[in-house]
């Protein structure tokens, strides 16, 4: 009897063992962390660049968003970290500012990309730390993405890094192809099973809602006219329809944070969410959560399938002369 | 002069494989403890338990979490509809009367007209909503983030005083009830305050709502 529930236990552990290290470090190619880089860093710097017109209101000496006033509002023992707090003058403000949108640049086109991916997460947490009262939704996903990118290669495609690589390598001074990595299969996963959380999360946070199970969410979204990108009122003559797009949304998330998780099923679930995320953006007006959405989840793109949408849209030579 | 097996050791492509047994652990170490802490915190945020709430609260974990901008649950409804309590969830517009030196008023209004991009009006809009919901709290940041709004803005313009006004945007009628070319939705006021110099400081004085009934009778 014992020796039996010993093997059990001993199969169990081996098993888990070899899923685990399969399923965190089995090494891949970086492809698909290099499209997410190139994506996010575009969403980044579009954020940080949305920040310049409010640079002083915000962040100046006699701004919003004072170091005093934060302090006070967080409440004692808040740990956030934020370099805009060592900055008081506007002239170091705007010199930071400037900074960060180059090191932005350069992460997007994948320059110095080990540095400049840790740089960029610092810049953009820099931001949400000392802009924490005016940050929604979009902000904390876009930290973790970015968070995630610092632990692989991901400027191995479609970089300046790897450009410049190429160009060594027609030099004879540097190696051919770009080898898998278990880092980027880290940074990927991370990124996999935090989207996941977050649908799951949604998905929750809804159903504990009327508007999700009546199906007139989306109502009450279209109804709030200062934030739809489009009048959608013209809705209330198709109730049927409303209730159709509410509850597609509720199964959408909760279908992703199951599907995606299958080979076959993930650029499906990846393409469906450019519909759906595209039109909660007409109706919330949330374009750059719609879009850090659907980056994210490319993550759950295999390299080979991302290789063929990527040959698809034209993007293949760019990718052969990457690849070395 | 290669050897046989060395050759074909060198001329095979690189075989993938796993880091060594060290950096596993190390990694899965350091994994668990960051996908503990986000599971924590998500349901730390979110109607915890007594002991999500006993855990939520250790600092290692807590300050882990608010460094990385993870201190959240994620659950993002993006309506609360016309749940009761749940009005918080609609647009916010934040006004403020400002009175100069030579005594004229000038208006500034958060989110301001056709402010763009999107994702600036959605900041201001944010401002009106963190007013609002620590406001409908009594919450102690309220005034204190009133103070820090009408602080900028006295010394901005470097004027006396000022007249903050709140306002939410309520949702039109439910779908059923809703008639196109009707009243338009109405206005909701969440907070007004005065602000003031006093000293070197600014004073925010909250303005009670105008009540719509007479006061209970004293006792004699």
């Amino acid at each position: 009897m014992w020796t039996i529930v010993g093997d059990y236990f001993r199969n169990l552990s081996e098993r888990f063992g070899q899923g685990w290290n399969r399923f965190w470090f089995a090494p891949s190619d970086p492809l698909t962390l290099s499209v997410v880089r190139v994506l996010a860093g575009a969403i980044a710097f579009y954020t940080l660049l949305t920040f310049t017109p409010d640079l002083e209101l915000f962040f100046g000496p006699d701004g919003l968003w004072t170091p005093e006033a934060m302090f006070a509002l967080q409440g004692p023992g808040y740990f956030g970290f934020s370099y805009l707090y060592l900055l008081h003058a506007p002239g170091q403000l705007w010199a930071a500012h400037l900074a960060g949108l180059a090191v932005l640049g350069l992460f997007t086109l994948g320059l110095f990309t080990r540095v400049t991916a840790v740089l960029s997460f610092l810049v953009m947490l820099s931001y949400f730390q000392r802009a924490f009262f005016v940050t929604a939704e979009m902000e904390p996903v876009l930290a973790f993405v970015l968070l995630y990118l610092c632990l692989g290669p991901s400027g191995a495609y479609l970089s300046l890094d790897r450009f410049f690589a190429r160009r060594r390598l027609a030099e004879g001074k540097a190696a051919a192809a770009t080898p898998p990595s278990w880092a980027a299969t880290v940074a990927v996963r991370l990124i996999q099973v935090h989207l996941t959380l977050v649908y799951v999360m949604m998905v929750l946070g809804q159903l504990n809602e009327n508007t999700w199970w009546d199906g007139t969410a989306m109502w009450w979204l279209a109804g709030r006219p200062d934030s739809a990108l489009v009048d959608l009122l013209w809705l209330h003559e198709y109730p049927k329809l409303v209730n159709l797009w509410t509850h597609s949304f509720v199964f959408y998330e909760a279908a992703f944070a199951v599907l995606a998780w299958n080979r076959l099923a993930a650029p499906l679930m990846v393409a469906l969410g450019v519909v759906v995320w595209g039109l909660l953006a007409i109706v919330t007006g949330l374009v750059p959560l719609a879009a850090i959405m659907v980056v994210a989840s490319l993550a759950f793109i295999p390299p080979d399938a991302m290789r063929a949408a990527l040959g698809c849209c034209g993007l293949g030579g760019v990718l052969e002369s990457s690849r070395g | 002069m290669i050897e046989p097996s060395r050759h074909l050791e060198a001329a095979a492509p690189a075989e993938p494989s796993l880091p060594s047994p060290n950096v596993r652990t190390v990694v899965s170490f350091l994994l668990f403890v960051h996908l503990f802490t986000l599971a924590v915190g998500v349901a730390y945020n979110e109607f915890p338990s007594s002991l999500e709430q006993t855990l939520g609260e250790l600092k290692f974990f807590q300050g882990y979490r608010q460094a990385l901008f993870m201190d959240l649950s994620y659950t993002y409804y993006f309506t609360r509809g016309s749940d009761p309590g749940g009005e918080l969830d609609i647009d916010h517009s934040l006004t403020a009367d400002v009175k100069l030196a030579d005594g004229e008023i000038r208006p500034i209004q958060f989110p301001a007209a056709g402010v763009w991009p999107g994702q600036r009006f959605r900041r201001y809009q944010m401002l009106g909503r963190r007013l609002a919901t620590f406001s409908s709290n009594d919450a102690p940041q309220t005034a204190t983030l009133a103070q820090t709004i009408a602080t900028s803005l006295l010394k901005g313009d470097k004027a006396e005083s000022l007249d903050l006004r709140l306002q939410g945007q309520l949702t039109p009628p439910a779908m059923a009830n809703y008639r196109p070319g009707g009243a338009p939705p109405a206005k909701r006021d969440e907070y007004a305050a005065r602000a003031f110099w006093a000293g070197d400081r600014v004073e925010v004085q909250k303005k009670e709502p105008a009540r719509d009934t007479a006061p209970p009778p004293k006792d004699e």
